[in-house]
């Protein structure tokens, strides 16, 4: 089942979410590519197929969402994007992720560093362990500057600051020589942002950037990453499982199942007409701000196995609307150029 | 809270202050006395400590019947000052217990580290060569190498050295293993650092630790040690004094006259005490997230 992570952000999220506030973009500019990327685990029980060929595209200056339930495959896709899939058992099958038109699978440990924390940089799920313990939060935040950007110390220290202006540290000059230990959580995030911002990278990756927090500090923090994206109009891929902040940030978003994408669609249409099976469901299963208590829909049965996935669509043994058909690989169907759908029978239901 | 218009030296005063406020001051008195008598031994020490004085053999310290203040902890069997000897053997002892650890602590800690960073084959080689060592007994090895090198002082640390790394090895390696894998690590290898900054930037602080605390455990298992080859005769040639050799030469006169071997004993005794706990609140210290309590 989805997770909520509390019923007040839903509310607030769901009294924001579907009209207004959804975004739009016009950027035709493709800066990440990815084709059929399938990502393997070689365990001792077998072949975990985490990732079943994915393709999709990021343009410049979007949010790009990945939306997903846990095991869905979707932080192992962000991990891919920066060469971090846990070797040994964990390899890339096949794939390629180009970024700015270069295959980053086929780039050495050189090229790749120059890449990482320079152009990209990595939002990680839980601050609180993402911090090295005996480093003072300044270096930790200038660190990658340093390392691409510059080495006068001055300059350096003068980024930190700026950095944690940014991200709304307050008196930056005191805290610099702070250890994560004397941090909240929440300033521990800000923390790590300030790091991925410190180089001003051209893509971001956040994979579940708030659910490690509570619920208070989740708000903060999500409308602080909104600002940035706004204010430096940074290309982002949020990977998350929490429709809601899906549909505050999003301009296009992908649901993942299983490993495969089963839809893709700008925000505005995923959430006002939502063809896949899964996708309805999904939504179908958040409240909707009615008062007293009412039943939310659920999605019959559970996630495969992941060592034994269904043959065909993984989502039909679980689909109300299976056919004998389902039993073969959907195809991806386009329904306008920007909505594709995993399904045999979109059309239809 | 600190006001920041706080110059940073102040700060940094204040630092150092806060650092040494919780330091054992027994400990740290006698590790004081120990380097006061290392650096200024031709000063303190009352008589020369390889003069023979066959006529004052055996005199017991100065409080029992016979002793004289001339000789406050009495003499050996050929009538050489104990307490000279002390004095002249802390030489031998801080050299060979703190350059013997630094040296068998800085190989061990590095090989740990990169054996527990890179893993695989790297990991696999160093960890047979512990094993190996591990498996030769340690003073076979050490008649070895001192046979073929010749005894001497140096030797004894060189020996020391190359023999006594794998324990720190061993720990340090599952430390930096388990780092390896923690998100912070990641992290730092997501933002772009080099492998050698991510082991000495990321990595060594965090293990070291348990290093400085093996290390101060190990000082007194170095000075024993080279008390033990200075008994085989393979250590520092005979009428220097060390503690080691004290005890070896003291043992046959153990009955008649308890204070040639007591009292290297007890300087040994002290010396290995006062550095464990100078290890432990260094251990303490050196955690940043000790000083919130501070």
């Amino acid at each position: 089942m989805v997770e909520y992570p509390g019923a007040v952000q839903n509310k607030e999220l769901q009294m924001k979410a579907p009209n207004s506030e959804l975004r739009t973009l016009n950027s035709e500019e493709t800066i990440l590519e990815v084709k059929d990327l399938q990502i393997h685990f070689f365990t001792d029980r077998g072949v975990i197929r985490a990732v079943e060929g994915v393709d999709f595209s990021v343009r410049k200056q979007e949010v790009w969402g990945l939306v997903g339930e846990s095991a869905s495959g979707k932080s192992v896709i962000g991990q891919a994007l920066v060469g971090m899939v846990s070797k040994p058992a964990g390899r890339i099958v096949s794939g390629e992720i180009l970024f700015k038109g270069e295959d980053l699978l086929k780039k050495d440990s050189r090229e790749l560093r120059k890449i990482r924390g320079n152009q990209i940089a990595f939002i990680p799920q839980d601050p609180t362990i993402a911090l090295n313990p005996l480093l003072s939060i300044g270096f930790q935040i200038g660190e990658a500057f340093k390392y691409h950007r510059s080495l006068n110390m001055n300059k350096v220290h003068e980024q930190v600051i700026d950095v944690m202006k940014v991200v709304n540290i307050p008196s930056p000059e005191i805290r610099v020589k702070d250890y994560p230990h004397q941090l909240s959580g929440g300033l521990k995030q800000r923390v790590i942002i300030a790091t991925a911002l410190s180089c001003r990278p051209d893509l971001l990756i956040a994979d579940e950037p708030t659910s490690a927090l509570d619920v208070t500090i989740q708000t903060q923090i999500i409308k602080l990453i909104r600002e940035i994206q706004d204010r430096f109009q940074m290309t982002m891929i949020l990977i998350t499982h929490n429709l809601g902040l899906v549909a505050k940030m999003c301009h296009r978003v992908a649901v993942l199942y299983c490993g495969r994408v089963v839809e893709e669609a700008p925000v505005r249409e995923l959430f006002k007409d939502p063809k896949h099976p899964y996708t309805r469901g999904l939504l179908a299963s958040l409240p909707k701000g009615e008062k007293g208590n009412v039943d939310l829909y659920t999605i019959p049965g559970q996630l495969p196995n992941p060592l034994y996935h269904p043959p065909g669509c993984h989502f039909s043994p679980r689909c109300p609307h299976v056919l004998k058909k389902c039993q073969e690989i959907p195809p991806i169907d386009r329904a306008s150029e920007d909505h594709g759908i995993r399904c045999w029978r979109w059309r239809e239901i | 809270m600190k006001s920041p218009e706080d110059s940073r030296g102040s700060q940094q005063r204040l630092k150092l202050r806060k650092l040494f406020r919780r330091i054992p001051k027994g400990a740290a008195s006698i590790i004081l006395i120990l380097l006061l008598c290392a650096v200024f031994s031709p000063w303190l020490a009352p008589h020369n400590p390889i003069e023979q004085n066959l006529g004052a053999a055996l005199k017991p310290p100065f409080w029992q019947g016979g002793g004289t203040m001339d000789h406050l902890l009495g003499t050996d069997n050929l009538g050489r000052d104990i307490l000279s000897r002390i004095i002249y053997g802390a030489r031998i002892s801080v050299i060979v217990g703190f350059v013997g650890v630094i040296l068998a602590g800085a190989v061990g800690t590095l090989l740990g580290v990169i054996a527990g960073y890179f893993g695989g084959k790297i990991d696999a080689v160093i960890m047979r060569v512990t094993d190996i060592m591990l498996s030769l007994p340690f003073i076979l090895v050490g008649i070895a190498i001192i046979g073929a090198i010749g005894p001497s002082l140096t030797n004894v640390v060189i020996v020391l050295g190359i023999t006594q790394w794998v324990g720190y090895t061993r720990i340090i390696r599952f430390e930096a293993m388990s780092l390896s894998r923690s998100e912070f690590i990641e992290m730092a290898v997501i933002s772009g650092c080099r492998w050698w900054r991510i082991l000495l930037v990321h990595i060594l602080p965090n293990v070291l630790n348990s290093a400085v605390v093996l290390a101060t455990l190990d000082v007194g298992k170095m000075i024993i040690i080279e008390a033990a080859f200075s008994f085989l005769g393979l250590g520092v040639k005979p009428p220097t004094a060390t503690w080691g050799a004290m005890l070896a030469d003291g043992r046959l006169y153990m009955t008649v006259a308890w204070w040639i071997v007591t009292f290297p004993g007890l300087a040994i005794f002290a010396t290995v005490l006062a550095g464990n706990l100078i290890g432990d609140w260094l251990r303490d210290e050196l955690d940043p997230r000790h000083q919130l309590k501070a």
